[in-house]
């Protein structure tokens, strides 16, 4: 899915500066784990989607079209496709999409991506999102939504754990689902929307972006 | 009046009614109506000069100035004692902002309607415009002596007087005003500022005394208003006074109410006899003991704890910046670096400062810890990404490009999408002389948050910088109105100076002066407008009791050339003139590039299936001399530059940079003496900065002996006093010696020494100039530049070719010495870039 748009921004004006080494500090065993976190989030807007192309560029090895991002901005989807904030940092960020079950008024939703930065991992900050899309899901009238469900790369067993944690399970395993990386099997990870769900919002203290 | 009207002026009575209507259609700009009505009494009586006038002011209005000037001047002439005709002439030239032809005509038509108001306010105002403080006090006395029921003349008045200098008259007039008063209703707050007026009057008189009794009574009555306001007065007259303990005590009921204002600790530092501008060192500990007590009074003030480092050293300033960087970090404040910055002129301070962030970054890598602290969880990562961020700052600060790009890219790794982070590692390149590099990292910055004003505004900055003016003006274009012109007109409109700086500039490196000098003018014109609008606010203050705000509108307009905005492009407009003096030439330069250009665009533009006109000079379409050419092309640019600069005579003095250009005008115009006195202003503000020793080379090379005796005498006493002419190359090469490996100190040299021994000298120029790529000289982008620049022309082109590319081994980042076509093709780089973004 490279456009000419990703292309240009993947090609660095500055090899040079980029290539002046991070002089790393290695993590003792003493390393301290900090506290979880408190989380914000923004409707995604189209002065905001630069942000969430970053986010997704960094996390995920492959690269999605303009044509996902300006799906990502529609109005029915705004309550799912959210851009999170963690002190004010832009650190994660979610796009979903609407799958409609045929001659049904329900369907499930599609978490198409859902990122967060490999340096804010492990502070619940995934959690607390998954748990708002649960929360939208479960109070979602039209269509109204029976299942979430989401791809995860047979690779990637973390993403696979924190799932199965949220009470996800495999339903299917795809083969050959990505195109472009390896390996390409996928997992297809499913789980019912509860009534519950819609009771239980964490750190959901919504916040639009201060303009 | 009526008492001897000539007869020619006089009309039927049907005609008099008629010219009545015209008045009257004016005023409601029925124009049309107006001449048509005008027309029909001049058909009967041609010769009836206020109709003429009239007239006239009527087609003046409707855009058709020259004739209707001409019908005005007419109506004059026919009707020499008509105060309407000179009336009529003065709105005329008042609307063309002649303020002091204006006056003029009403002052003669007060001559013939002694008791006009109307005319006499309008000459009131125009007095003050110009200044005439004296007629201005006598027009106001007649305005008063007129219509005595009307507060606001009364205190007209008492401005009038104090402008003059006659603190006593305005004291009488105000007390006699204020005796006058009955029934003062609560919360008026007209009377509110006459009283703030009066103490201020009083306090300007020196009768302080008086001043706070009034001050204090007036409070007490609740007549005046502004509280804050009057604990200010009250507290600097007590300091006046030397009521320190008064003093004292109210400067610190003011910090209660704000502990973040750096003036009141000031002041309230000056009641106890101490300073906080550079203090002595006997007196540190008693004010980091005040100001200690200030930081346990009120914790969550920022200010008195930064004081505190100002004044703190050593192991004191370790213990107290310590816990203040991590308190900046922890809340993740993008500015804590600026804020620290300026505790860098200390070596000893600067070092600490890296210290601790360099231990806090390693603890929150391996433990993610605070030294010092053991508290049970973890940081937050943005702790550490505030770190990171902080250190690239510092290092790029300091020069250290390679440092400061490690520390920025592992902050990009960290945190990729943070604009603040993207925005630094521009700066970092821009300082280490890639421009390119630097603008596309801003816009990479700029795509992360559409709606984020400033950094728009950054990002095209960055692409003036990079001489990407198009494609700045298509990013300015986001956030200007959508149906301008153009980016740049609706900028120019909206007064925005750093536009026009940014833009002048930008034109002016690649050598397109038209266009730059037209930027630069603009910014001049600016100022004329700023120096226009105090007009219309004496009248607007008389009316809403808010004249002490307009004397100290008054007292900035006094000052106005004197603003660091008007001195700048001030100082780079003349110095296009200088450059339009020393080669005449460069003013047709103009003409190719426009013809230039032209040629090039018009492939492109059909080829866009654009109308042609919007890629070429975004910023200027509309205009007919978008290259500048009508400016270039001055018989007379060093007056041109003199004008300009000398209307900042006497309200700068700290601007060195001025009066380098001043002298170097003056210089050019044989005006020695005016050149010696720039020069010692100069000198007298940074001795040995590299451009005043050019200077005093320049000076003393010169051969005065064709001046008149007596200024050649002077010039040549004044000049040896500055440098020995008989030895001026031991000058320049002691000048070198007491800066050794610094590289504006190595240009400066190789400059002087190009003006004492002319081409002879080039060998050692060049060899000169090759000490700024040694290892022990501090690496500096600009200078090497610069020198680059010098080279070229004193040694010619396989040298400079030689000498650019020793910089590139030197500066390996710095793209500005990449050969100009490589420069292009960056350039087009970054046009791509932004483009890709449509």
């Amino acid at each position: 899915m490279m456009t000419s748009d990703t292309l240009t921004t993947h090609l660095s004006p500055t090899p040079a500066a980029d290539a002046v080494p991070i002089q790393r500090v290695a993590r003792s065993p003493e390393w301290k784990q900090p506290g979880p976190a408190r989380i914000t989030t923004a409707s995604l807007t189209k002065n905001n989607i630069g942000t969430v192309k970053r986010i997704n560029q960094v996390v995920f090895p492959i690269s999605y079209s303009a044509k996902f991002y300006d799906e990502s901005l529609a109005p029915d989807l705004d309550e799912f496709n959210r851009l999170v904030y963690y002190n004010d940092v832009p650190v994660a960020c979610v796009c979903c999409r609407f799958d409609k079950t045929p001659g049904s008024d329900s369907a499930k939703l599609y978490i198409a991506t859902m990122a967060v930065l490999a340096a804010y991992r492990s502070l619940t900050i995934g959690k607390q999102t998954l748990a708002l899309v649960l929360h939208a899901a479960a109070s979602h009238k039209a269509p109204r939504i029976s299942h979430v469900y989401v791809h995860v790369q047979v690779s990637n067993t973390d993403a696979r754990k924190f799932y199965e944690r949220e009470g996800f399970t495999v339903a299917a395993e795809v083969k050959g689902y990505y195109k472009k990386i390896a390996p390409a099997d996928a997992w297809l990870m499913e789980r019912a929307v509860t009534p519950e769900d819609a009771g239980h919002k964490e750190g959901s203290a919504d916040r639009p972006i201060a303009v | 009046m009526s008492t001897n009207v000539p007869p020619k002026r006089v009309l039927p009575q049907k005609e008099a009614a008629l010219f009545r209507t015209v008045l009257q259609m004016y005023e409601t700009k029925l124009y049309k109506k107006g001449i048509k009505t005008a027309d029909t009494i001049l058909k009967k009586f041609p010769e009836h000069g206020e109709t003429l006038s009239m007239k006239g002011l009527i087609l003046h209005s409707m855009d058709r100035r020259e004739e209707g000037l001409e019908l005005i001047k007419k109506g004059v002439r026919l009707d020499l004692t008509s105060h309407i005709v000179w009336h009529v002439y003065g709105i005329a030239h008042k609307s063309e902002k002649n303020y002091e032809e204006t006056l003029k005509c009403y002052l003669q038509a007060l001559k013939f309607d002694k008791e006009n108001l109307n005319i006499l306010r309008e000459a009131a105002q125009l007095q003050l415009q110009l200044r005439h403080y004296e007629a201005h006090v006598e027009t106001r006395n007649t305005l008063l002596r007129l219509r005595p029921q009307l507060r606001q003349n009364w205190f007209a008045l008492a401005i009038a007087y104090y402008l003059n200098g006659d603190d006593a008259r305005a004291l009488a007039v105000l007390q006699q005003f204020e005796g006058s008063l009955k029934n003062i209703a609560d919360g008026d707050a007209e009377l509110s500022d006459v009283f703030l007026f009066h103490v201020k009057v009083l306090e300007s008189q020196g009768d302080n005394a008086a001043a706070l009794a009034l001050l204090e009574e007036k409070r007490d009555e609740r007549r005046i208003l502004d509280r804050v306001g009057t604990r200010l007065i009250r507290a600097r007259i007590l300091t006046k006074l030397g009521r320190l303990e008064d003093a004292r005590e109210s400067w610190q009921s003011l910090l209660r109410r704000n502990p973040d204002s750096y003036d009141h600790y000031r002041d309230y530092f000056a009641s106890e006899g101490l300073t906080l501008d550079d203090p002595p060192r006997e007196a540190k500990p008693r004010l980091l003991e005040a100001l200690d007590r200030f930081v346990t009074l009120y914790p969550r003030a920022s200010v008195p704890q930064r004081l505190a480092l100002d004044v703190a050293e050593g192991e004191a300033f370790r213990n107290r910046v310590s816990p203040y960087l991590v308190s900046g970090l922890r809340r993740g404040s993008p500015s804590l670096f600026s804020d620290i910055k300026s505790l860098y002129q200390d070596d000893s301070k600067r070092a600490i400062v890296e210290d601790i962030l360099m231990r806090l970054r390693e603890n929150l890598a391996s433990s993610n810890t605070v030294p010092g602290e053991s508290q049970g969880k973890g940081e937050a990562p943005t702790t550490y990404l505030w770190t990171l961020y902080f250190l690239s700052q510092h290092f790029s600060y300091l020069g250290r490009s390679d440092k400061a790009l490690a520390m920025i890219n592992e902050a990009l790794e960290h945190t990729p999408a943070l604009p603040e982070i993207l925005m630094t590692k521009a700066r970092i390149l821009k300082r280490a002389g890639d421009p390119y590099g630097a603008a596309q990292w801003m816009e990479k910055a700029r795509r992360l948050d559409g709606q984020d004003r400033f950094l728009n505004g950054k990002c095209a900055k960055y692409l003036m910088r990079s001489g990407n003016i198009d494609a700045a003006n298509k990013r300015l274009g986001l956030f200007t109105k959508k149906d301008a012109v153009s980016p740049g007109a609706d900028l120019e409109d909206m007064q925005s100076l750093a536009y026009l700086q940014q833009e002048g500039d930008a034109w002016f490196r690649q050598g397109r002066l038209g266009r730059a000098l037209k930027r630069y003018r603009s910014i001049l014109k600016i100022f004329d407008d700023f120096e226009d609008d105090q007009f219309d606010f004496y009248a607007y203050s008389l009316r809403k009791f808010t004249f002490n705000a307009y004397l100290e509108l008054l007292a900035f307009e006094d000052r106005l050339r004197g603003h660091p905005a008007y001195i700048t492009a001030a100082t780079a407009a003349a110095k296009i003139y200088i450059k339009l003096h020393d080669d005449p030439e460069l003013a047709h330069e103009g003409d190719q590039a426009a013809k230039h250009n032209r040629k090039k665009k018009r492939p492109e533009a059909a080829a866009n299936g654009n109308n042609g006109k919007a890629p070429e000079g975004a910023a200027m379409s509309s205009d007919v001399d978008g290259e500048g050419q009508t400016l270039l092309s001055t018989k007379e640019p060093l007056r041109e530059a003199q004008t300009i600069l000398s209307r900042s005579d006497g309200l700068t003095r700290h601007h060195l940079d001025f009066w380098i250009v001043v002298f170097d005008v003056a210089l050019r115009r044989g005006k020695y003496l005016q050149a010696m006195r720039a020069l010692q202003t100069a000198k007298s503000l940074q001795s040995d900065h590299p451009e005043v020793h050019v200077r005093v080379v320049e000076m003393t090379c010169r051969d005065f002996s064709a001046c008149e005796a007596h200024v050649a005498h002077t010039i040549d006493r004044v000049a040896s006093e500055l440098a020995p002419r008989q030895s001026l190359e031991r000058y320049n090469a002691e000048y070198l010696q007491r800066h050794p490996n610094s590289p504006s100190a190595i240009l400066a040299a190789a400059r002087a020494l190009r003006l004492i021994k002319g081409t002879d000298g080039s060998e050692e120029v060049r060899s000169l100039l090759s000490q700024l790529l040694h290892s022990e000289c501090v690496p500096d982008v600009e200078t090497s530049s610069a020198a680059l620049t010098l080279i070229g022309e004193v040694c010619g082109q396989s040298i400079q070719e030689e000498f650019r590319n020793s910089c590139r081994t030197r500066f390996p980042l710095a793209s500005i010495f990449l050969r100009p076509e490589e420069q292009g093709g960056r350039r087009r780089d970054v046009d791509m870039l932004v483009d890709s973004a449509e």
